[in-house]
């Protein structure tokens, strides 16, 4: 068994943040050598952002900062610094691939854009993550989350129709762009393999959400159809959330064809021929009727419970698992998903794996780096760098 | 002539709807031979019915035509730059043509439920006999293992069960669905990832592998801090609605006209206090308001303020004012806004789709990334159902014609659809 599909790869995450280092994430799951360049003494900004394990901060123990740099070597340069940039050249020469997410033409402005480092690695594959592009008319826009996913029409149609729009409870613009940021860059490296020539690859946090709006934006253009909110209502009934006696449930009365199925294990009202098609159920006052029926039955019973049952009659049934339910979630645990991990500031926690499962080439479930916890090891091991050297540059703020 | 990234590798798509598709038409965008098996008997749900009985289909012009399962919007989308061939893995002759055409392809890519391949006899050990070096991804909705491997999910079942829709609410109240159904297409990007690792691997190692793709895990990577975080203290966040933790204020706020919204987020104190000079409000900016924590504390208050503010004015010039202000902004822009969106247009982001007959051409979403030396963009339509059965079964595995003609006759393959077949969805 290797030690992973992309072991024979060395990556270097300049990028902070998360759609960047989500893009890092993957590779070094997958084997790759992921070398983090944070700034010294502050490191990823993510770092800052929780949840931390007690009530008090610290810069190692976040839980964004530990899921996002899994298994990746933390290396501090000061980029701001002839010397931190120069060293920085160097390991991009004996990298295959470089991570960035400064704002438009930074990297270029301190000598550290694609060309000048392709000059004496022209296999690097350099890939840039921006919220809205190298350039045009947004380029030079803030972004945020609640931004990318405004703008990008997703906004518009999640919340309930008589309140404000509403965002993901998750970062999804920015996962998805990191997402993407992989995708893109392993083809450039295949292509890099077949010519021996590498190339930049732009990434949008923008651009990648669009492509998740893609049949609402065919919808738009062939026949201008425009979506609007409507809340936990779906143009099929029942389709969504209900409160049940523990939480809440999601009632997915689909494949539509398994419908009869309520009436057996639910109750025997909901038989009736009036709520027979997708097209009977919803019109209003019968999902009114099929509500009144299902809400009472819900109530009495557990969100484990209900889904069971609904998935022993075929219907895709599911709950509102909370991040507690995740993490005790029997299908999890039994697929072996969490890993155990112990880390020097955060102590023991359970690691969540990786998106799928490769079974030549498993995951490679390991912590994150304390900050600059591998200056040495990759200073010293891959540029040759001398221990009384790396020690100048960590007094002197460069390292 | 620059080579496509993937070209040279060939992959057999058996999947239907969102997720896989969407997986394949990354990789196909990016130069990879996709060939999309259907059946006759059974089509992917996005071409729509064999005839459509009501209007709520997206056909070009709204017009469905005579063959609509050729016209479908939604199909167009996901299936540009994929060939298409039909096979009824329910007979011999399907099976047997689906292991010749595995012997010549890299990848094998499904996503039915748990058990539909074994029973075509067509599972990954089958496959292997066939390619030894084979790459299978078998995505049900919970993975292939587990007490819950034969539930079966839709991307909204995904979405509540990988903790994502109980993290999506207004402050207070119950937990929401995302209107765009967002599981599918990341489910479809990281089996794009899982694929594109697994070539990689094989060009060292000269292994394939069976791939084991989880809706659910793949989902709950969106959740990995929050799954850290309870493991860690015992104790997870609730909804939040439209705000942030470390940055305030930040909403959604009304606009001028009907139904029009802007969201802003202030990010620093220096931030905030540009905002109230634009406000002309500069005593919202002094004492406690000067901080996060405060803004934090009365952030209802500021809300109000703000909405004031904003409810006169054009969601999208006021986008423009506070992003020249540093102030990060963004209209809440409706689906119709956002596909002529200034950006996108910038970068060619939409592009012209070509339809079959006296359908025209239309703009669909593009590639989500640039890459500088391959631009890669549209080459080919969406395939009409079984288009490619005589390149794919004669011209690539040398099926003689009087057996194609034969398998026409037998409908094991075909160009025109059962009449039952295609109405999964409706």
């Amino acid at each position: 068994m290797s030690d992973g599909a992309l072991d024979n790869l060395r990556v270097l995450d300049v990028s902070q943040g998360i759609a960047g280092p989500y893009c890092g994430r993957l590779f070094a799951g997958m084997g790759a050598e992921v070398i983090k360049v944070e700034p010294p003494g502050v490191g990823d900004v993510s770092r800052k952002a929780g949840p931390f394990p007690n009530d008090g901060a610290d810069l190692n123990s976040g839980g964004r900062f530990l899921y996002l740099n899994a298994g990746k070597k933390s290396v501090t340069l000061d980029l701001d610094a002839d010397e931190g940039r120069a060293v920085l050249r160097r390991l991009a020469a004996r990298s295959d691939v470089l991570i960035e997410s400064f704002a438009p033409g930074a990297m270029d402005g301190m000598g550290l854009g694609a060309d000048a480092l392709r000059v004496e690695n022209p296999r690097l594959v350099v890939t840039s993550v921006t919220f809205f592009g190298q350039d045009g008319p947004y380029s030079g826009f803030r972004g945020e989350e609640i931004v990318t996913y405004a703008l990008s029409g997703a906004m518009f149609i999640s919340g309930e129709p008589n309140r404000e729009p509403l965002m993901s409870g998750v970062p999804i613009t920015q996962f998805v762009t990191g997402q993407t940021a992989f995708v893109a860059t392993m083809g450039a490296l295949f292509h890099a393999q077949a010519t021996g020539s590498g190339q930049r690859v732009e990434v949008s946090v923008h651009r990648a959400m669009a492509d998740l709006m893609e049949n609402h934006f065919v919808g738009s253009n062939l026949v201008g159809r425009n979506m609007v909110r409507t809340g936990n209502r779906h143009m099929n009934h029942p389709w969504g959330p209900y409160p049940c006696k523990d939480g809440y449930v999601a009632v997915i009365c689909g494949p539509p064809s398994n419908w009869p199925a309520v009436a057996e294990f639910i109750d025997s009202r909901l038989g009736d021929p009036r709520f027979a098609t997708v097209a009977d159920r919803v019109k209003p006052e019968n999902r009114d009727a099929i509500d009144a029926i299902l809400g009472p039955w819900l109530m009495e019973r557990t969100k484990q419970e209900i889904c069971r049952l609904g998935q022993e009659h075929g219907l895709a049934f599911g709950y509102m698992a909370t991040p507690e339910d995740v993490v005790n979630s029997a299908q999890l645990d039994f697929r072996g998903y969490f890993e155990e991990l112990e880390h020097p500031t955060a102590g023991r926690f359970s690691s969540p794996g990786g998106p799928f499962q490769m079974l030549e080439t498993p995951w490679r479930n390991a912590r994150a780096p304390l900050l600059g916890e591998h200056n040495a090891e990759v200073l010293g091991g891959v540029l040759g760098l001398s221990a009384g050297e790396i020690a100048r540059m960590e007094s002197e703020g460069m390292a | 002539m620059n080579p496509l990234p993937l070209e040279g590798i060939r992959i057999i798509d058996l999947s239907m709807i969102w997720a896989g598709p969407h997986c394949t038409r990354l990789l196909g965008d990016m130069g990879a031979e996709i060939i999309k098996v259907e059946s006759i008997t059974r089509l992917d749900p996005t071409r729509g019915p064999v005839r459509p009985r009501d209007g709520r289909r997206i056909y070009p012009g709204g017009d469905p035509g005579e063959k609509p399962y050729n016209r479908s919007g939604g199909f167009h989308q996901l299936h540009r730059n994929k060939l298409g061939i039909t096979l009824n893995l329910k007979t011999e002759e399907g099976v047997s043509l689906f292991k010749q055409l595995a012997a010549v392809s890299d990848v094998v890519l499904d996503n039915f439920s748990l058990g539909v391949m074994r029973a075509f006899g067509l599972d990954y050990s089958t496959l292997r006999e066939e390619r030894p070096d084979i790459i299978v991804v078998s995505m049900p909705a919970f993975g292939n293992t587990g007490p819950d491997r034969r539930y079966v999910g839709f991307g909204v079942t995904i979405e509540p069960m990988a903790g994502v829709s109980h993290l999506t609410g207004y402050e207070g109240a119950y937990p929401m669905r995302s209107g765009g159904n967002h599981a599918d297409p990341v489910n479809g990007l990281h089996a794009a990832s899982a694929v594109l690792a697994a070539l990689w691997s094989r060009r060292s190692t000269g292994k394939g592998q069976f791939i084991d793709f989880s809706h659910l895990e793949s989902m709950a990577s969106l959740i990995g801090e929050d799954m850290i975080g309870y493991s860690l203290s015992g104790k997870f966040r609730d909804r939040t609605g439209n705000r942030h933790p470390s940055a305030a204020p930040q909403g959604c706020y009304r606009c001028d006209g009907d139904d029009e919204w802007i969201v802003i987020s202030v990010g620093t104190d220096e931030e905030w206090e540009r905002l109230c000079g634009l406000m002309e409000r500069p005593e919202l900016a002094d004492g406690e308001l000067a901080g996060f924590a405060g803004r934090q504390r009365r952030h209802d208050e500021l809300d109000g303020a703000i909405d004031k503010w904003t409810a006169s004015r054009n969601k999208h010039e006021l986008m423009g004012l506070l992003q020249a202000e540093g102030i990060a902004a963004g209209a809440v822009q409706q689906i119709s806004e956002a596909s002529k969106d200034p950006q996108h247009e910038h970068e060619g982001y939409f592009q012209l789709q070509q339809y079959p007959d006296d359908a025209g051409s239309h703009l669909h979403p593009g590639l989500p990334f640039t890459l500088s030396d391959t631009p890669l963009g549209f080459r080919s339509a969406a395939p009409d159902l079984g288009q490619h059965n005589w390149r794919t079964l004669h011209e690539l595995l040398g099926l003689p014609r009087e057996e194609f003609d034969a398998l026409e006759r037998q409908r094991v393959i075909g160009q025109t659809p059962e009449e039952a077949a295609g109405n999964a969805l409706s």
